[in-house]
């Protein structure tokens, strides 16, 4: 409806308003997930300021309320930190994934559609009717219950809207559950608002729109004419109209699977076996939601702090046919990654993009080769052992070497996925 | 899980059908008797025996925090930022969850 009145060039506020389906919309967001997520078997520290490292111990990713009264910041790199009083971990990525497994599982429980946005953050969509905040209570109540996280729950008519309350819950009023109310848009800054960006801010200010308020009164056409049809979109969410509708699986775009080096590598069967390792990862991550590759690029990028370093370099290749057949998409790979390697040169990042994704029953019958069924056959089975037995379990001897260049110094162990790490009583 | 076809025998080479066929069930499952509700059940293991509720080391614990701990049930609490069992008696706080089985290993 709505995007057919976009599409036709009318304005929201000419359709009939009984033609316009309100909805209810629930964000449920975790509380600092990663810091919770390491807290859960830990309860020593539940006071003491917890920050938890991104991939290779660089920066921060996650940090405790007490670790930012300590004065961390988001981002701030782990050696400006390690004289604080604080605990630190490298980021445990299979844990925080099992966790957020949970917390989804008991939020698809209830019954209401479910989009899982983030590891940490989710949407519900439910009758208008049933947003309450006894709801809310509830629903964080039952998730705290359940799998021992911290959530904040914002309502809403939209997801903007419910981002909004859940931005207010979490920054201004510090409460669990808050539904939006059309008056709270004076005090919530436009850079805040999702979908606005930093150019869009400043085109904005100029207006002299400061506000989410400010926003809403301004013209249909002047929006539309400097900010397009998703500034159109961001009013009518703003106005409790849903423009972006819940999408129950979201298909990814391109699946990239890139990492730092805990130091630099210049040696190209090195590079050769990380990047192996790393279309694996790739590969994986593209049959499970069931599509194929139809382009494939890697890039290899220097130190950027040192001089006469190789700047990023990026090479591509189109797939024919498009293909999910790990050896494959590592042929492909690793014949980009002869012609953008330089001996000589020390390499800090490498990382593989696949994109051009599309379904992987629609394949198209290519004259030059016809695919072999026992293909699917042998990633499936792959997929499966892996799933069952862990990623180390099964892999190319190419990706052997791999794991050795990684610097986690302060992982915690792997609680819900290995026998031998249980949590200890 | 295991891939599904890993045991079964070829169409071919079957021969009779068996007259049971149609009465198949799934054969019993330790993960589903075990583990009623997996959002919310987590696993933890003994570091040193707890003669009084006559755990040796080395036990596995199944602890489902969904569940509302009844008089005298086994729970998992936190004191003084540690992990530790008791009897639930309706004054504790902090519980943790309520151990719903102990698995112990003899060989």
């Amino acid at each position: 409806m709505l995007f057919n009145a976009i599409s036709e060039g009318r304005w929201v506020s000419e359709l009939p308003r009984d033609q316009i389906q309100s909805q209810g919309l629930i964000l449920v967001d975790c509380n600092a997930f990663y810091v919770a997520c390491e807290r859960l078997f830990r309860p020593d520290l539940s006071q003491t300021p917890v920050v938890v490292l991104s991939n290779n111990d660089g920066c921060v990713v996650a940090r405790s309320e007490e670790a930012r009264q300590l004065g961390v910041k988001m981002g701030q790199p782990w050696f400006q930190i390690r004289d604080l009083d604080l605990v630190a971990f490298s980021s445990n990525y299979a844990l925080y994934e099992a966790i957020s497994q949970r917390v989804m599982a008991v939020l698809k429980e209830t019954g209401w559609a479910c989009e899982v946005y983030s590891i940490d953050e989710a949407f519900l969509n439910l009758p208008p009717v049933f947003l309450s905040i006894e709801l809310a209570t509830w629903l964080a109540e039952r998730v705290w219950r359940w799998t021992g996280i911290p959530v904040t729950v914002g309502m809403g008519y939209s997801k903007t809207q419910a981002k909004i309350a859940s931005y207010l819950a979490k920054r201004v009023l510090k409460q669990a559950a808050y539904l939006f109310q059309t008056s709270d848009l004076e005090r919530v800054p436009l850079a805040e608002i999702w979908g606005i960006g930093s150019r869009q801010a400043a085109k904005l200010q100029a207006v002299g729109a400061l506000t989410a308020a400010d926003f809403l009164n301004l013209s249909e056409g002047w929006i539309r004419q400097h900010l397009s049809v998703q500034g159109l979109r961001l009013l009518y969410e703003l106005q409790g109209v849903v423009a972006w509708p819940i999408q129950k699986q979201r298909q990814r775009q391109q699946i990239r699977h890139a990492r730092s080096f805990a130091t630099e590598i210049s040696e190209l069967g090195s590079l050769q076996s990380c990047l192996s390792g790393f279309v694996e990862h790739a590969a994986s991550k593209l049959r499970q939601q069931g599509s194929q590759a139809g382009r494939l690029s890697v890039f290899v990028e220097g130190n950027r702090f040192r001089v006469h370093s190789p700047p990023t370099r990026l090479a591509r290749i189109k797939l024919d046919p498009p293909t999910a057949y790990t050896p494959a998409l590592n042929q492909a790979a690793q014949g980009l990654l002869q012609g953008l390697y330089q001996s000589g040169q020390a390499y800090k990042k490498i990382g593989v993009i696949l994109q051009e994704l599309s379904p992987l029953e629609t394949q198209q019958i290519s004259w030059l080769s016809s695919p072999d069924p026992r293909e699917n056959q042998l990633m499936q089975t792959l997929d499966r052992l892996q799933r069952y037995y862990g990623r180390q379990s099964l892999c190319y001897a190419s990706s052997l070497r791999s794991t050795l260049a990684w610097r986690k110094d302060q992982v915690s162990p792997r609680y819900l996925s290995c026998w031998q790490e249980l949590p200890q009583i | 899980m295991l891939p599904n076809n890993l045991f079964s025998i070829p169409e071919s080479a079957s021969g009779f059908p068996s007259p049971a066929e149609t009465c198949w069930e799934p054969p019993l499952n330790l993960q589903g008797y075990l583990i009623v509700n997996p959002a919310a059940t987590y696993i933890f293991q003994l570091r040193s025996g707890w003669p009084r509720f006559h755990l040796p080391a080395g036990t596995l614990l199944l602890v489902d925090r969904a569940l509302r701990p009844k008089q005298s049930q086994l729970v998992l609490r936190i004191k003084a930022g540690r992990f530790g069992l008791d009897r639930f008696d309706g004054r504790q706080s902090e519980i943790w969850g309520v151990v719903t089985h102990a698995i112990q290993r003899y060989l």
